[in-house]
Formats: C-alpha cells, sequence, structure tokens
C-alpha cells in the first residue's frame, strides 16, 4: 500500500475516533425530555447499581429520561433537585408548596391516562423507570412489567427497611441524586436541610430539649393515632434537641392507635394535630372526648392545628413541619418565621426559617 | 307459650338450663366486668373502683377514667354482643338457615360502607344521622332478600343471594379507598381500625346513639319466640296455623337490621358473635326452642363481647387489638367444643 493511501487511511481512523469520543462524551437527556448540558459536577457512571429500600439490587444500564413518580416522595425530591419527572399524578393544580417544580410541569399527566395504580397508565405515558416507596406489594410489583421499579425509603410508614429517621429521607435524595446525575444538587439539598435545622435550632428555648411532643391524627372516633418514633420528624427534634416525641410500646403498627388510658399516661407537652393539607375539617377545638378533656396539653392549650405534613415524605416537607412545631411551640417571640400553610411555603435557597428583621 | 309438640318436661329443663346459663353469665360479666374496670393506666383498687362508681364525686384519674373510658366501654362490649346475638338467631330462625349472619346477608357490610363514607369524607354526614343512614342501607338489604324469600324458597339459594348483596358492599367499600383522594388518605388508619370491629372508643354519647334503636329492637326481638318457631315448621304450616309468612319475615328482618346497623355504626362489622352465639346457646339449652334461645343467645354474645374486648384491652396492655379479632379467638372454639359433644350425643341416641 502506498504511503498516501496509508496516510489517508490514518486521517479517516482519526477522524472516526473522534466522530465517536465527541458522541460519548454529548450529555443524555434530562428526565423530562429536554435535552440539557452534561453534569459535569456528577461522579455517577452508568451502568449504576443501586440497592433500593426493598433490598433489590436495580441496575440500571443508563440514565433513565423518563422518571414515573408513583409516590409523592419522589416528587418532593427531583423538586428540591431542580428536576421535573416526567410522568406524575402530581400536576396542574396539585403543584404547589413542595410540588413547585423550576422548570414546568410534568409531561405526562398519570392521573389523565389511567391513574398511577395502573400499569397500563405507566405504560402508555412510557416512562423507563418507576420510584415508589417501600414496602413492595403486590400491585406497585405489576409496575415492574412497564419499567424497573425503584423504592425509596419511607421511614415511619414502611418499618421493614433497614433505615429509618433523618437517614432515610437523606439516602432518598442521594439515590435520586446518583440516578439523575445530579449528586452536587443532592449534596447541595441535604446540607440545605441540615443548615435550616441549626439555624432553627440556635432559636430554640433553653428547655427545647425536654419538651415532649405527640403528633396524632385527626380523628372523630375517639381513637389515637400516633406517629412512629422512627419518622423523621421524631428524630430530627431529637437529634438537634428541640423536641422529643412520646414514645410508648402501646402503638398497633398496622393502625398507628394507641389506647387511649396510655396516651392519657403519657400526657405530652405539646400535642400536633395533623388533619393533612385540607384542613378544612380539622380544629383540634372540635374534638371531644374523655381522654382528650383530660389531656394537660388541650387544657393548656398546648395544641396546634399542623397543615404540614410531619409523617411524610421527604426532607422538603420535613423542613416546613419542623418550622411549624417550632413557630407553635417557642411561640412568635422566638423569631422563628410563620411557615404559614405548606401549600404555600416559600422554598429557599438558604433555607432561612427565621423571621426575619 | 310452649312450642307445638314440645313435651312440658323439657320446656322446663330448658327454662332451668336457661336460668343457669343466666346465672352463669351474669357471674362472669361481674367477675370479668370487675377485673375490667380495675386494670388500665393506671390500675385502681376495689375500694377505689367502689368510690367511683358510687361515691359521688371523684376527681382523681383513676375514677375519670372508671366513669367516663371503662365503664361505657365494658357496657357497650355487653350491649352490642347481646344485640348480636340475638339478631343472629331471628336471622338464622327466619331464613331457616343455620349460617344465617348479618355479615354474610349484608347487612353488616352495608352499614360499613356508609361509615367508610364517614370516615373517608369527614363532614359527610353528622354523627347523630349517622346510625339512621346505617340502618337505612341495613333495611334495603333486609328488603332484597324479604322480597327474593317469596320466590326463592330454598334457603341456600336465599344465603347466595345475601353473599352476593354483602360482596356488593365490600366491593363498595374496597372502591372508596380505591378511588379515595391523596389528602383523605390519613382517615384510613381509622377506617381499618373500624373495619376490625372495636369497642376502643366508646364513651356515653356513643352508647347514647344506638340505645333508642335497641330499646325498641331488644324487645320486639325477644317477643318474637312464637312467630320465629312457627317459621321453623315451615312456610305451609305457618301459614295454616294463620301466620302472614311474608309480612313476619319482613318484619323479623327489619328487627334483626335495627338490631345490627346501629351496633356496627358505633363499633364497626363483628364477626362470628351473630353466627355461632344462636348455636352456642342451642347446644347449652338443649332445645332450639326460640323462646328459650333468644334470651340466651344474647346472654351469650354479651359474654363474647365482653371476653374479647377484655382480651384485646387488657391480655398485651397497653397495645390495643381490636375486640372484632378476638371474637373468633373466644367463640370458635367453645362452639366447636359443644357441637361435637351434641354430634356425639346424637350419635349415642341413634345406635
Amino acid at each position: 500500500m502506498s504511503r498516501r493511501a496509508l496516510r489517508r487511511m490514518a486521517t479517516v481512523a482519526v477522524v472516526i475516533l473522534a466522530g465517536t469520543m465527541l458522541a460519548a462524551c454529548s450529555s443524555s437527556d434530562d428526565s423530562s425530555g429536554k435535552s440539557g448540558g452534561s453534569d459535569t459536577s456528577g461522579s455517577v457512571s452508568f451502568p449504576l447499581t443501586i440497592t433500593d429500600a426493598s433490598g433489590q439490587k436495580l441496575t440500571l444500564d443508563k440514565k433513565p429520561t423518563k422518571i414515573g413518580c408513583y409516590w409523592t416522595g419522589c416528587d418532593e425530591i427531583l423538586a428540591s433537585l431542580g428536576v421535573v419527572p416526567y410522568a406524575s399524578p402530581n400536576v396542574a393544580d396539585t403543584t404547589r408548596g413542595s410540588l413547585v417544580y423550576p422548570d414546568g410541569e410534568p409531561t405526562k399527566d398519570i392521573s389523565k391516562l389511567g391513574g398511577e395504580d395502573n400499569a397500563e397508565s405507566w405504560a402508555k405515558a412510557g416512562v423507563d423507570l418507576i420510584v415508589t416507596r417501600g414496602p413492595a406489594s403486590p400491585e406497585v410489583k405489576a409496575f415492574e412489567q412497564v419499567a424497573p421499579v425503584l423504592y425509596l425509603y419511607a421511614p415511619g410508614l414502611d418499618d421493614s427497611a433497614n433505615l429509618s429517621g433523618l437517614d432515610a429521607y437523606k439516602k432518598n435524595v442521594e439515590i435520586m441524586g446518583q440516578v439523575t446525575g445530579k449528586v452536587s444538587e443532592a449534596t447541595a439539598a441535604v446540607k440545605g436541610f441540615d443548615t435550616f435545622m441549626t439555624k432553627l435550632a440556635s432559636a430554640a428555648p433553653a428547655d427545647a430539649a425536654t419538651t415532649t411532643v405527640a403528633p396524632i391524627f385527626q380523628t372523630d372516633d375517639g381513637s389515637y393515632q400516633l406517629i412512629a418514633p422512627t419518622s423523621p420528624f421524631c428524630v430530627a427534634l431529637e437529634e438537634y434537641k428541640i423536641g422529643k416525641c412520646v414514645q410508648s410500646s402501646a402503638r398497633n403498627a398496622s393502625t398507628w392507635v394507641i389506647n387511649g388510658e396510655a396516651f392519657l399516661a403519657l400526657d405530652p407537652n405539646w400535642i400536633p394535630y395533623m388533619g393533612g393539607e385540607d384542613n378544612s375539617q380539622l380544629d383540634w377545638k372540635r374534638r371531644s372526648d374523655a381522654i382528650w378533656n383530660k389531656l394537660t396539653a388541650v387544657k393548656e392549650k398546648h395544641v396546634y392545628n399542623s397543615t404540614s405534613r410531619i409523617f411524610c415524605c421527604s426532607l422538603r416537607t420535613l423542613a416546613p413541619a419542623i418550622q411549624e412545631y417550632a413557630y407553635h411551640v417557642w411561640g412568635p417571640t422566638s423569631g422563628v418565621a410563620d411557615p404559614g400553610k405548606i401549600n404555600d411555603y416559600a422554598y429557599t435557597d438558604d433555607y432561612s426559617p427565621l423571621a426575619s428583621n | 307459650m310452649t312450642t307445638p309438640h314440645l313435651p312440658a318436661t323439657e320446656t322446663r329443663r330448658g327454662t332451668g338450663r336457661l336460668l343457669l346459663l343466666g346465672a352463669a353469665g351474669l357471674g362472669l360479666v361481674l367477675v370479668v366486668g370487675c377485673w375490667y374496670l380495675l386494670k388500665g393506666d393506671p390500675d385502681i383498687s376495689l375500694s377505689e373502683l367502689g368510690r367511683s362508681l358510687f361515691g359521688g364525686h371523684t376527681h382523681d384519674n383513676g375514677a375519670y377514667l372508671v366513669r367516663e373510658v371503662r365503664l361505657p366501654r365494658l357496657l357497650l362490649a355487653l350491649i352490642a354482643g347481646a344485640a348480636l346475638g340475638l339478631a343472629g338467631t331471628v336471622l338464622q330462625y327466619t331464613l331457616k338457615n343455620p349460617i344465617a349472619d348479618p355479615g354474610i346477608l349484608g347487612m353488616s357490610q352495608a352499614a360499613a360502607f356508609v361509615v367508610a363514607l364517614s370516615v373517608l369524607f369527614p363532614g359527610l354526614m353528622p354523627r347523630l344521622v349517622l346510625p339512621v343512614v346505617c340502618i337505612l342501607a341495613g333495611l334495603a338489604t333486609s328488603a332484597i332478600l324479604v322480597v327474593l324469600a317469596k320466590s326463592i324458597r330454598d334457603p341456600v339459594r336465599l344465603l347466595l343471594v345475601g353473599v352476593v348483596i354483602a360482596s356488593l358492599g365490600a366491593t363498595l367499600t374496597s372502591a372508596t379507598i380505591v378511588l379515595l383522594p391523596i389528602d383523605r388518605a390519613v382517615g384510613l388508619g381509622q377506617f381499618f381500625g373500624f373495619t376490625a370491629g372495636t369497642v376502643a372508643s366508646a364513651s356515653w354519647s356513643r352508647i347514647g346513639l344506638i340505645l333508642p334503636w335497641l330499646v325498641v329492637a331488644v324487645p320486639a326481638a325477644l317477643l318474637s319466640g312464637r312467630a320465629l318457631n312457627l317459621l321453623q315448621l315451615g312456610d305451609d304450616m305457618a301459614i295454616g296455623r294463620g301466620m302472614r309468612v311474608t309480612r313476619a319475615r319482613a318484619l323479623l328482618l327489619t328487627c334483626a337490621c335495627l338490631l345490627v346497623a346501629p351496633v356496627v355504626a358505633v363499633v364497626g362489622p363483628i364477626s362470628f358473635v351473630a353466627l355461632l352465639s344462636p348455636h352456642v346457646a342451642k347446644v347449652v339449652l338443649r332445645t332450639s326452642n326460640a323462646h328459650l334461645v333468644l334470651p340466651a343467645s344474647a346472654v351469650v354474645g354479651a359474654v363474647v363481647m365482653l371476653l374479647a374486648d377484655t382480651a384485646g384491652r387488657l391480655l398485651f396492655f397497653p397495645t390495643e387489638i381490636p375486640a372484632g379479632i378476638w371474637t373468633i379467638v373466644v367463640v370458635g372454639p367453645l362452639a366447636v367444643v359443644l357441637a361435637r359433644r351434641s354430634v356425639g350425643r346424637t350419635s349415642m341416641e341413634a345406635s
């Protein structure tokens, strides 16, 4: 072969090699299906193997671009990473507060495709990953016919996982950071929560650590439903020495119900009365049963209607829940700002829970 | 009035056994009931119990819990058990089917569906109205059974219709849960506690909700012995003795509904008490005379509910296990033992 021919072949080979390298380095789509720049700060490479909350080792061959959020915790975590889920039942008028996405709405509204409990809906949406919470259930396992299913930790809701409290919530953020390639954003989100808690704790009165708290669900049948002591809310209070959830072996794990007499014996200092986001039916002052009227917290009006989601689902909703607790228990003079209703909560980059001067 | 063809001596023996059963039941209620009132958090002494019940105004915690928490709960368990026991007898005799039960026939499921709606959608209906709506739902299922009883003489087929109605009620409840808006999900825990059947949330006001209905239904049931005995002879024989069978059946099912629906509205669907109390009563009394079985099944039902709630409240105190889970533990083995004794006796007599 002549030198000229060899030179030509070498040139062609270099061009092909360069083109291949350029193609390999180009960024893949983000999870909303839009092209974006590569995550230059991420150290995630695919295939990626994750051990999720159900104990399964899930291997993702490539970065998912169409993430479907079956569980609200997934939506919240993605919102904190600055990512929009591709498919979710939380769209349009339900996206507010913790679910305000920075870059538009999810592409697919699962509720309009047949509902999130229907595997066909997810198939119609064309997702390449479905994110839910543990424990695994037969209904959710059916989704594995459509796309890989990733189980996140749900401390306080799922006692089968080997991680609980704040560690579980932080692990969820880490997992989603890896899945979406937003590792630095995930780190920032966790650090931001820690900063928030530190600032909040700095405003705590001296005796805050000894305040006993019993978040209970609104009911009208006189029963007492407590959240789990392993829930991140309780763990955060204790870890940052701003309160302590009452604990009792009386809690029935399947229904969260505690024996009324046992609850009276616990007699907590403060009671967050949880009714969910729409608390039009909720008012602790309307409750009247034999045990309730005897509680010291009720007599001293140390009860507040909680509009936050103390019991679920991520660091993003935990922060306003704890700020709400601090505002009510320590009072406005402590400098803690009134967080308002969860759906109106304004998330800021500096996570400042304190009222501005 | 004695049942036709029964010798007077047998009736006297049955009455004697009924009195014995009543005395034993009363004794058990007093002993277990006393322990029930003494134990809890805090435990109280007998003298404190006496002062709490009869000693005027005592404001300490123990006295308050006895008067406002434990005593209404004890009474509600007894009342609910007695009502369910009576309802079971009325249903089984009316439909001539030994496994007729409010749960199998759909009465409990219809009432439970109404309660599900009220729990999962707070504010949907005021608490005072709830037993009424439950009764209406139960009456609807009874009406279907009455209408169909005219054309379906085979009790097994009639029971199948009841099973279909029960399944429909359960399906409607499941559908409500599945379609529940996410912001209502906090009510699910309360609802699941309710479906297990529990008297844990008893109060004087809740007893007041169901008493007006039971004040009518319980005497009506106790006085229906003649009608129930006649129905056992078969529709033709009953008609021949002057009974208007369809009307009687409608009234009896209405009575059963008035016994069951208010109870379900307050404590939830309790299984097996209505089904098995009549059988236990018949084995103990060794007669199927409805005049005797009715009060006996009320006693059995009341005792079963008391034992079940005592177990649920105190066995693993302070963890609360609903009484509805314990009823089968309490009454199931008893029914099996007594039934086997009955079979054994029958076999001996036959040989």
